[in-house]
């Protein structure tokens, strides 16, 4: 048997390939195709600090399972409200009051100060006609955006198409790129939620690229997986030097690294860290599983909203000293609020509207939409949408990705004034 | 590669975790049809296997300190090792494709014994009826405990179970209404898990007997009722048709035509056996569509991987990487035992990305570290890349893959790493 030297000398490889600028100086010239990348990205970190051409960045947070909104914006001076949800009622002296008859989760504390200081969004009565209480079938038009059932493309997604090939333009953190960020042609970079895949950097052997060079010069008939398979894998090659690069020279914030900011703060580490290093990246989309509180909700929610709070506003803190970490915008949302009536497992079954957050340092805090009524519901009981949520996406398409945002959603959509 | 050998790699592929080229010898010699017979007899007989060793039981494990990381660790590594020795590759395969189908995730059960509990069920009862299927796996812990049956009350029923299993297991989304997702939840009241001896039970005082009206049934319908009623919609049978047909030749929808074909057999017996044997010996099964309709999932990448250089579990374990193996599929996204949520996995670009390219390149990389690689070696330097090709089942190599393969044919570990990522090998 071979000694094992074989991952020593891919890594060498990488060194010999023109790749010595990944290992010690310039982002920039950490990638080999340089018509991939805008010009930004060849600017050394400390030069953007003198940049005042900063592109805001959009950073999607996706709370899979449908948290339950009522519980997180607490109606707590309306008496429907412990009237419906009695035992799982938010007792009224603990909510953390905002003004307005509402109080957020007492695990919202970041978030609170957030508020406080004018950099806390909350769009209420989020939603989009005929609700879908199927979690799969709502997340895809949430992240499709649209209701139309033959669109697979997702809404960043489409913006990718629109804008060329360039790998780092946005980035999912995790193995699987969802839907919102894959588009027909185009798909977001994947990064693991942790430096250490990249604390040795990718080969870069000749012999690596040569393996997915099918896509460029395809001989035979390779097939369409294949030839996604090769795409995926060239894209990875130019990334993860750069993604390597860049967590090397940025310390992660150690708040996010806290038991309480659990794997969403690991995952916001990275973009912190991304951010820092002024990677030109526009969108980023992190995610957290398991707000489907059927059973037992006021002990998982208050731990997952408390994950949340610690790591949301962890990173904001952690980005505030950079100019583009000044222009990055947190959008919080979820597949579909929760039943108004609590059911007997000490929980909620599946719901309609629900409020969406928006936070960052160039916010414009405050309540959007109309505020939904406890007692005039819809035939299934649940919370009337009032503010459809493409105006929340067309905000974002024009006013973080500078784009107008009628062709990414198919039609105009009235924008909201948190941007 | 001939034809008829690369057609026989492609069954033992989709209808387990790939051939050795002994396999493939012996398959050659046998012809197409025995060969297909051999795999669909491994769905006869009990289907039990020994279970992972330390395992705690659920009423040990409750009277203590539960089951513990490591034996849920331990149970991953278990099921990959089935993967990679069993003698009834269609069986074993038939087990991941339940556990797709069923998506229930540790995260929330949290009892390795409950996990495996469940394995055991798809393992006995896979090949059989799939409404018999679908009522053990209801009443068993690990459902129970993955979507809260059994934490309601009579009055006012628990809707997680009851609309997951039209939605995911059984029909398909859009197939039922709301009022049926709130009367099959009234059938479900009372079910509940008894905490202390492990088993199932119906806490009759706390099941509602009333009168529902269901999916065109109206009754005093009990959750076996409302489990019999889904399973025999033809909308099931186009549902579950589909859900097989894709993850063994390529992505349908239930309204695809193959699945009109195929689904009304099933509907007659509901037999997964008899269903599986309908999409093996269609047509389509070895169509171009099919042959290049899938991208591996990971875990049939890896177990196939390991398959064909003859690793374990402990091959990693020696190198001191006890965990890697859940580490790696970890980072490719497909832990098993661990679906992300009852949505379960989804199926071709689902599985590529920047960050799954970076660990296919790891788990690569590791296996020319870990593996005994002298069959790649024995061959003179220019039919290396051949034998690796032969080693793992694929027809051969296009241009591009050859000339980086005959780049590094003089260091034996690069020129496996690079074949065990190229396209070849992860898509097909």
């Amino acid at each position: 048997m071979p000694t094992p030297l074989s991952r020593r000398r891919f890594l060498q490889g990488a060194a010999s390939l023109g790749a010595a600028g990944a290992l010690h100086g310039t982002l920039g010239s950490a990638l080999d195709a340089p018509r991939a990348l805008s010009p930004a990205a060849a600017v050394p970190p400390s030069a953007h600090a003198a940049s005042s051409a900063v592109e805001p960045t959009l950073v999607l947070v996706t709370l899979y399972g449908g948290n339950d909104g009522l519980n997180t914006v607490v109606p707590y001076q309306d008496p429907a409200y412990e009237a419906q949800r009695g035992a799982i009622a938010i007792k009224p002296d603990t909510v953390l009051d905002i003004g307005n008859g509402l109080g957020l989760h007492p695990s919202l504390v970041g978030m609170k100060s957030l508020w406080d200081a004018g950099k806390l969004a909350i769009v209420r009565g989020v939603g989009y006609p005929d609700p879908n209480y199927s979690h799969f079938a709502s997340m895809d038009i949430w992240q499709a955006g649209t209701t139309a059932n033959d669109v697979t493309t997702g809404w960043i997604g489409r913006w990718l198409d629109a804008t060329g090939a360039n790998p780092m333009r946005a980035i999912s953190l995790g193995a699987n790129v969802p839907t919102a960020f894959a588009g027909a042609h185009q798909q977001a970079s994947a990064i693991a939620p942790s430096s250490s895949p990249y604390s040795q950097l990718p080969p870069g052997d000749p012999a690596f690229r040569s393996v997915y060079k099918l896509l460029e010069h395809p001989s035979g008939r390779p097939s369409p997986l294949e030839l996604l398979v090769a795409q995926s894998g060239t894209n990875m090659l130019r990334v993860s030097r750069v993604v390597a690069n860049a967590l090397q020279h940025v310390p992660a914030p150690a708040v996010l690294g806290s038991s309480a900011a659990g794997y969403l703060g690991q995952q916001l580490a990275v973009v912190a860290q991304l951010i820092g290093a002024g990677l030109p990246t526009r969108a980023y989309h992190v995610s957290l599983q398991g707000f489907d509180t059927h059973a037992g909700e006021l002990v998982t929610q208050a731990q997952l909203l408390q994950q949340v709070d610690t790591s949301v506003t962890g990173f904001l803190g952690a980005i505030a000293g950079n100019p583009r970490g000044q222009k990055a915008v947190v959008v919080l949302y979820t597949e579909f609020g929760r039943r108004v009536q609590a059911n007997a497992s000490g929980g909620t079954d599946h719901g309609a509207a629900n409020d969406a957050f928006v936070m960052g340092h160039s916010v414009r805090g405050g309540l959007y939409g109309d505020e939904p009524s406890l007692t005039r519901l819809d035939v299934d009981g649940n919370l009337v949408v009032s503010t459809d949520f493409r105006s929340i996406y067309a905000t974002c398409l024009e006013q973080i990705l500078g784009v107008d945002a009628k062709p990414f959603l198919g039609r105009s959509w009235p924008t909201l004034g948190f941007l | 590669m001939p034809a008829a050998r690369s057609q026989l790699a492609h069954l033992y592929r989709r209808a387990g975790f790939g051939a050795l080229p002994a396999e493939l010898d012996r398959a050659e010699a046998l012809g197409w049809g025995a060969t297909l017979e051999e795999l669909l007899a491994g769905l006869n007989g009990p289907g039990t296997v020994a279970p992972p060793a330390g395992l705690t039981s659920f009423t040990e494990a409750n009277r203590g300190r539960g089951n513990g990381w490591d034996e849920y660790i331990n149970l991953g590594g278990w099921w990959i090792e089935q993967m990679t020795t069993t003698r009834t590759p269609l069986r074993e395969k038939l087990v991941l494709l339940l556990h797709c189908q069923f998506p229930t995730a540790y995260d929330k059960v949290g009892y390795a014994s409950l996990m495996y509990r469940q394995n055991v069920i798809f393992r006995t009862l896979g090949p059989g009826p799939f409404n018999v299927l679908t009522k053990a796996v209801s009443q068993d812990p690990a459902m129970l405990i993955w979507l809260d049956t059994g934490t309601d009350e009579k009055y006012d029923p628990n809707e997680n179970f009851a609309r997951e299993l039209m939605e995911r297991f059984t029909m398909g989304v859009g197939t039922y209404t709301e009022e049926d997702v709130r009367q099959s939840a009234r059938a479900f009241t009372g079910w509940a898990l008894d905490w202390n001896t492990g088993k199932f039970r119906i806490y009759e005082w706390d099941h509602d007997y009333g009168r529902k009206h269901f999916l065109g049934h109206v009754g005093d319908l009990s959750g076996d009722d409302v489990v019999e009623i889904v399973t025999h919609t033809p909308v099931s049978a186009r549902w579950v048709t589909s859900r097989l047909w894709s993850w063994l030749a390529y992505p349908v929808t239930p309204a695809d035509p193959v699945v009109a074909e195929l689904a009304p057999g099933y509907a007659t017996d509901l037999n997964v056996a008899n269903l599986l044997r309908a999409i093996l010996t269609h047509p389509l099964f070895v169509a171009p569509a099919s042959r290049q309709g899938l991208v591996k999932q990971p875990i049939e990448w890896v177990a196939g991987t390991m398959r064909a250089f003859g690793l374990s579990t402990a091959s990693f374990r020696k190198q001191g990487k006890a965990d890697y193996l859940h580490y790696v599929l970890s980072q490719l996204g497909q832990v098993p035992f661990d679906p992300p949520n009852v949505g379960g996995w989804g199926d071709n670009d689902y599985w590529l990305s920047t960050a799954a390219s970076l660990a296919q390149l790891d788990f690569a990389l590791t296996v020319s570290e870990v593996a005994d690689l002298s069959e790649i070696e024995r061959p003179p330097v220019a039919l290396r890349a051949e034998a690796l090709a032969n080693l793992l089942s694929i027809d051969g190599w296009s241009n591009e893959t050859l000339a980086a393969l005959n780049h590094v044919r003089h260091v034996t570990p690069e020129l496996v790493t690079l074949g065990l990522v190229s396209p070849e090998y992860l898509a097909n």
